[in-house]
């Protein structure tokens, strides 16, 4: 990132959900953290509820076999069009470490 | 995200950065103009964050804010949406005549002032064919002609601050 870049602080998207992919590699226990941020958002009211339920049916799916969790993990990690609108609407946060997300930034 | 969730957003930032104002860019501001979009189904339906702009720009401000409401930051945790923290390099890509495109940001103090958009000044017509566009997306598309445009400030003396919509936000739906 320089300052010539109008964002602040925005990583490569698709270096992001290839780290997030690895994250759930790595610890496919994150799967209910990212149900609890789910139903966190959703007790709020302040988001809609459309890419939330379709994020919690695709981590329940991922959850119940291995070839599920596969698909999901390699999802994210190819960019597609159709993935991009659920993953601006990411339960991810802070799935990654403030040292990962520094690092994001300094690949970009 | 919807309008309550801009709001609060919009809240937490102006107390941050209290002494300077904040613009907000992008799909996200629509329901500042019309509530509905903010709706299931809408547009900013497929976003959870906000491109947010400090006027005048600082880096040290900017800092602060993505610290505080950025992506992966525990506002971020907590509610589920986020600030992008953008430069004013960003707002220089918007059409002429922005300042006077201010639109209110319901529901706030009234030192978060906008101005209403100049419907003189459209958008970019999406690639959609007209017989493509349902209800909705024809409401959108009005929405874009008109070129939102809000600032919110939180810099408590009644000066404006906005959320634009970029010309090319219609994408979003396309």
């Amino acid at each position: 990132m320089t300052l010539g870049d109008p964002y602040l602080f925005r990583p490569s998207r698709e270096r992001l959900w290839q780290v997030l992919a690895q994250s759930v590699i790595a610890d496919a226990a994150c799967l209910d953290l990212l149900r609890a941020n789910i139903e966190r958002s959703q007790a709020h009211g302040r988001l809609q509820s459309t890419p939330l339920l379709e994020w919690r049916r695709r981590i329940e799916r991922a959850k119940g076999s291995g070839i599920e969790l596969a698909a999901l993990v390699a999802w994210m990690q190819v960019p597609n069009h159709d993935s991009k609108p659920l993953e601006s609407c990411s339960p991810f946060p802070r799935s990654l470490t403030d040292e990962d997300l520094e690092a994001l930034g300094e690949s970009t | 995200m919807n309008l309550a969730a801009l709001q609060h957003l919009a809240k937490a930032a102006s107390a941050l950065a209290d002494d300077c104002r904040l613009v907000v860019i992008g799909t996200v501001s629509l329901p500042s103009s019309f509530p509905d979009l903010g709706r299931e189904g809408g547009p900013p339906e497929q976003t959870f964050d906000a491109e947010l702009c400090p006027e005048s720009f600082n880096e040290s401000t900017g800092l602060m804010l993505n610290q505080g409401l950025g992506e992966s930051k525990a506002f971020h945790l907590l509610h589920g949406f986020h600030a992008d923290i953008v430069r004013p390099t960003l707002i220089e890509t918007l059409p002429q005549g922005r300042q006077q495109r201010l639109v209110p940001l319901p529901g706030v103090e009234m030192r978060w002032r906008c101005t209403q958009q100049n419907p003189s000044h459209p958008v970019s017509a999406p690639r959609l064919g007209p017989t493509r566009l349902g209800p909705l997306e024809s409401k959108v598309l009005a929405a874009s002609r008109q070129a939102t445009h809000a600032i919110i400030s939180s810099n408590g003396s009644g000066v404006g601050g906005l959320a634009c919509s970029r010309s090319h936000f219609i994408g979003v739906i396309s």
